[in-house]
């Protein structure tokens, strides 16, 4: 289906862009591919795949093994408010330190992940973001249908707090689902968001962005036509 | 579309009734439909997104009729200390089928044939042949002017069970073959990639078929008696 478009800019303080990167996207991950195809069944023949989120951590398909995500559902979630609910995590995309050894096999952007979250330790601090901006301002609302397709662009502003340079060096659109976790009676007992990579990408070279600085990273998905 | 170029091929055989293959074609596909593309992107957000933000998204289900994701039918209005639900005005058509949120998006099997369709001309997931070319695939709602399962029977639908990672990608792919099982010839002139898509208040066996695809088949495809007929999707997710 699909193919998928990035595109870098960095702001120094002024608002003056003094790095631009676009390219083609390489990677929709293993993960994304494995939460797809299980979308496809029902909850009494879903198969179970394991899936990482991008922190590492295992959960599953289907209902066998614990954590599980049962069928997935909205596998494309995007929602500010549904990621801000009881995580500080932002939707979108996110950054890393180094490349990825693998992009389509990696769990999320490689080295130190700087850029996800509200608040500290991350030397990135979401800009863009306005709880009345419609679609919170980091996506298009409705489908655009351009020559290429219709276009999906999801787009984050980073804005480095630090007082440090920090190197962004891979990248990741990053999704979530719900998972539930058995108790030791077996009872299900919650309900925790998962955020995981739909996709990753190595920048062809490292960017650093000083202290002060904005990070602009935007994803565009087609859907041809 | 970026340098890979990713996309969707469409693959037809038509065999005769001893199973030889007759005729092949195979054409990258044209045509995600608007309702694909509506249905996605209902299903970034939440019902309590949708609601807040007075958003909706609608689309057609194979019969045409139109469905809409809106959030929750009710609000909460606080005046001062007293906080109160209160009915949302969404100037919806009178009778309109509501969903709070997006659930299921692709939801590929045939156990449960939900309701609106048991008696309709085809009634479960599948990959959904036509009798008519569509003036404008993207905007259709299904194949145009589907040909009845007592006239072309249906096989299985498959889809890809575990990852397959090709030199062009993730592959995924979707096949249905479908068997004259009339006395006459059947001619194909559209195709189309239907799935269901769910969401509250629904359950889950109660599921919307909507097209994801929709496309031409040019020239048409005559189908003798006997004949079958099998398409198959391959759909490339870059790597």
């Amino acid at each position: 289906m699909l193919a998928a478009k990035y595109r870098v800019e960095v702001r120094d303080r002024d608002g003056k862009l003094v790095a631009v990167i676009e390219d083609d996207s390489k990677s929709f991950t293993q993960n994304f591919i494995k939460l797809l195809i299980a979308s496809h069944y029902n909850q009494n023949d879903v198969p179970t795949f394991t899936v990482y989120s991008v922190a590492g951590s295992p959960f599953y398909t289907g209902n066998t093994r614990s954590p599980y995500v049962g069928v997935p559902l909205q596998i494309f979630f995007i929602d500010f408010f549904g990621f801000l609910f009881n995580t500080s995590f932002v939707p979108g995309v996110w950054l890393g330190t180094s490349p990825c050894a693998n992009p389509a096999l990696a769990n999320g952007p490689c080295g130190s992940v700087v850029a996800c979250c509200f608040g500290s330790p991350y030397p990135f601090s979401p800009y863009n973001f306005n709880l009345n901006a419609l679609c919170y301002g980091i996506t298009s609302c409705s489908p655009s249908l351009t020559e290429e397709g219709w276009t999906l662009t999801i787009t984050n502003q980073w804005l480095n707090v630090s007082q440090s340079p920090v190197p962004v060096a891979s990248i990741a659109l990053v999704s979530g689902v719900y998972i539930t976790s058995l108790a030791s009676t077996g009872e299900p007992v919650q309900n925790a968001f998962q955020p995981y990579a739909i996709i990753v990408d190595n920048l062809p070279s490292t960017v650093i962005v000083s202290p002060g600085w904005y990070i602009t990273v935007s994803y565009t998905l087609y859907f041809p036509v | 579309m970026p340098k890979s170029k990713v996309g969707v091929t469409l693959r037809i055989e038509v065999r005769d009734d001893k199973g030889s293959v007759v005729k092949v074609i195979e054409t990258p596909s044209r045509s995600f439909t608007q309702n694909f593309a509506n249905i996605l992107f209902a299903s970034m957000f939440s019902e309590y997104t949708l609601t807040n933000m007075n958003m909706m998204y609608n689309f057609y289900d194979v019969m045409g009729s139109p469905i809409f994701v809106a959030g929750l039918p009710t609000t909460v209005v606080c005046k001062g200390s007293t906080c109160y639900e209160t009915p949302r005005n969404l100037n919806t058509p009178p009778g309109a089928l509501l969903l709070y949120d997006i659930d299921y998006l692709f939801y590929s099997e045939p156990q449960y044939i939900a309701s609106p369709y048991q008696s309709y001309t085809i009634y479960m997931p599948g990959i959904w042949p036509g009798a008519s070319s569509c003036p404008s695939p993207i905007y259709a709602y299904g194949p145009c002017d589907p040909i009845s399962t007592g006239v072309l029977n249906p096989g299985l639908f498959s889809f890809t069970s575990s990852p397959v990672l090709t030199a062009s990608g993730w592959q995924m792919t979707y096949s249905q073959t479908w068997t004259n099982v009339s006395s006459s010839p059947v001619m194909v002139s559209s195709v189309a990639l239907v799935f269901g898509t769910s969401g509250d208040p629904f359950t889950p066996n109660s599921y919307f078929l909507y097209a994801a695809i929709v496309d031409n088949v040019t020239p048409a495809v005559v189908i003798d008696p006997g004949y079958s007929i099998t398409f198959t999707y391959t759909l490339l997710y870059a790597v």
